[in-house]
């Protein structure tokens, strides 16, 4: 009757710690000058998304007359018109979403892989760790991007189909990194106390394994956002991505393929680039400042 | 007994003699040759899942008589087994046969040989680039620790990794091209040109590489300068280091001597760990720029839906990284024996 009982105040204690170690973290993020940018960004480019989907429709409509084509910015169009005459200004909030949406559905597939293979490859270890490992590292060596366009030319065009190809072409540096941590954390003394005590391995890997690899999957998860972004960014360019919708990527495919960066039309290229590249960085300047912070060594200097 | 006795003994000799496959260079090599190979099979059932009648496919022509569609069949192979199919297929890309390309109506390899030619001029200046002004600034950074150059370079290396490379490339042009006019907008050489020499070849060459060189460049040199000065950094609390200046010896010599030789081993193999990332540039900035490479290959491959040309374009460039990576790879075992020991 005791030994549920002590397993379940186990666990509150976990829970607890866990949420403790999540504010410390966030404020040694906060107090990095990269972290506290990246995180101000961010919270911008959230805002910034929802504003898009409410606020215009996606397409954003066409203009009725050849005037309204590649028109200069003005107070009717902040940012000017496109090819078509649709406000640049408009389809910038629309693609916010966009970036965003894909970016997080992408990453959340690739982590729960790379979660998966990592933390049952390198618990149950032997012939099972090895042939999975041997495949992250085949995955790590082809070159994704090859890879990636090949996958998108052939199945159907999307949005779903986008973010699966990226989720399931990132998810092997994730998985070698959850493993290597998992191999540091299974001998150590808890978790042999924690088998000694017959504990199951299922519930060792969810009350002691997960908590202890939670700060640096989630650390690899905002790096691959930010790898998510700009290859969604650059499948759209190449006109591999969803061609009914709007996005950043898209935008600027517009832009090249209509001739407007030949003409000098600065205001279909720079706007939607310096958006992508902003979105990335928020994501780049926390990933790095929180794998710094989680790192012991450096918190010690 | 003996029997049993004199197997064994067979079988350790022929362990012994098979030792060197356990050796790393070996496995290295071989795993290599399973990553082509893995590639190799991924083609070829990716487009055997290709939705339709392959025949139809290729034909690139929904109407056609069944006599049409038999004899495409049988020109392709297609009317034998798949198993079969498979078979000739890994057969002929031993042998750098990759099929005729459907749009061109010629054999891939005719174009993807000009095209890897390009690639490969395009990458090694990106290279040179990234490795004359990565490693620069990344040894200043290291030396002058705390520097403004140092503590500027995470934030400017971060900045610089966040930008899409095609982006990179369209500012380019926007800036020394459209509107300063300096340099060409497009391409490998100038449209109808007539070279007096091979010298006036080589300078139009170079006028339209500065463009797409600097452009997979500037993404990348800022991570390169980051792990030089960290791995410069982390040489310099060796030992040796405070040996050295012990030993009164010039900080010009403990630099160069000392640090920088040390330290670039590490980023040595960083390096060889981006080579995909640089193919990802490459592809970006040859559409961009319309330089004939690889990377135009597969963009134009894909609007026509020319699958053929799309995976051989796809298999070269997996050729190159693997054999690079390789390369790179048993390079740095030899120089630091500890590698692949364990």
């Amino acid at each position: 009757m005791s030994v549920p009982a002590a397993t379940e105040s186990v666990e509150v204690d976990s829970m607890s710690a866990g949420s403790r170690i999540f504010r410390t973290n966030f404020r040694e993020l906060w107090k990095l000058g990269r972290g506290k940018i990246g995180v101000l960004l961010l919270l911008f480019f959230l805002i910034y998304g929802v504003f898009g989907i409410f606020a215009y429709e996606n397409p954003p409509a066409a203009g009725m007359t050849v005037e309204d084509r590649f028109r200069r910015p003005s107070i009717d169009h902040l940012l000017g018109t496109d090819n078509l005459g649709r406000s640049v200004w408009e389809q910038l909030a629309v693609g916010a979403g966009i970036s965003l949406a894909v970016g997080v559905a992408a990453t959340l597939i690739a982590v729960i892989l790379g979660s998966v293979v990592g933390i049952t490859s390198g618990y149950i270890g032997g012939r099972f760790d090895q042939f999975m490992m041997g495949l992250a590292d085949l995955f790590i060596t082809i070159p994704a991007l090859p890879l990636i366009i090949v996958l998108a030319a052939v199945l159907s065009r999307g949005l779903p189909t986008i973010i699966v190809v990226i989720g399931i072409t990132s998810w092997a540096v994730p998985a070698r990194l959850i493993r290597a941590e998992v191999l540091s954390q299974r001998e150590r003394t808890f978790i042999l106390r924690a088998k000694a005590i017959g504990m199951k391995p299922m519930h060792i890997m969810r009350v002691h394994i997960v908590p202890n690899v939670a700060g640096i999957i989630l650390a690899n998860a905002i790096l691959l956002t930010a790898a998510a972004v700009l290859t969604e960014a650059v499948l759209a360019f190449l006109g591999l991505g969803d061609p009914s919708l709007i996005s950043w990527g898209k935008m600027l495919q517009n832009a090249f393929s209509s001739g407007a960066t030949s003409l000098g039309f600065w205001w279909m290229v720079i706007p939607p680039g310096l958006m992508i590249a902003l979105l990335v960085l928020s994501f780049t300047l926390i990933g790095n400042a929180l794998t710094d912070v989680l790192d012991p060594r450096r918190r010690a200097e | 007994m003996t029997s049993d006795t004199a197997t064994e003994e067979v079988a350790v000799a022929r362990r012994s003699r098979w030792r060197w496959m356990r050796s790393y260079p070996a496995r290295r090599v071989l795993q290599a040759f399973l990553t082509l190979f893995v590639v190799a099979s991924f083609n070829f059932w990716l487009f055997r899942m290709l939705p339709g009648d392959p025949a139809r496919v290729i034909a690139r022509e929904g109407r056609l008589s069944s006599d049409a569609l038999e004899q495409i069949r049988a020109a392709f192979g297609l009317d034998r087994s798949v198993w079969e199919q498979y078979l000739t297929y890994l057969t002929k890309i031993v042998r750098f046969d990759t099929g005729m390309s459907f749009k061109a109506r010629q054999p891939v390899t005719d174009l993807l040989e000009p095209a890897l030619v390009n690639t490969l001029i395009l990458t090694g200046a990106a290279l040179t680039l990234i490795f004359i002004f990565g490693l620069a600034i990344g040894i200043i950074a290291g030396w002058k620790r705390g520097s403004r150059t140092d503590t500027s370079l995470t934030l400017t290396a971060l900045t610089l990794w966040s930008l899409p490379t095609f982006w990179v490339g369209l500012m380019l042009v926007l800036v020394f091209s459209i509107s300063l006019g300096w340099l060409p907008v497009a391409g490998i050489r100038s449209v109808a040109a007539v070279y007096s020499g091979p010298f006036a070849e080589f300078g139009d060459v170079f006028e339209h590489l500065i463009l797409p060189a600097f452009t997979i460049a500037i993404v990348s040199v800022g991570s390169i300068a980051l792990i030089m000065r960290n791995s410069l950094a982390e040489v310099a609390d060796e030992d040796y280091m405070l040996a050295a200046r012990a030993r009164g010896l010039r900080p010009r010599t403990i630099l160069w001597r000392y640090g920088v030789r040390n330290a670039f081993l590490p980023t040595f193999t960083l390096m060889a760990l981006t080579l995909g990332l640089l193919m990802a540039g490459t592809i970006q900035t040859e559409v961009v720029f319309s330089w004939p490479g690889l990377g135009l290959l597969m963009f134009e491959a894909v609007k026509d839906r020319d699958f053929p040309l799309l995976e051989a374009a796809f298999f070269v460039i997996a050729v190159i990284v693997v054999l690079a990576t390789l390369a790179a790879d048993l390079y740095y075992s030899r120089l630091d024996p500890r590698i692949g020991s364990s």
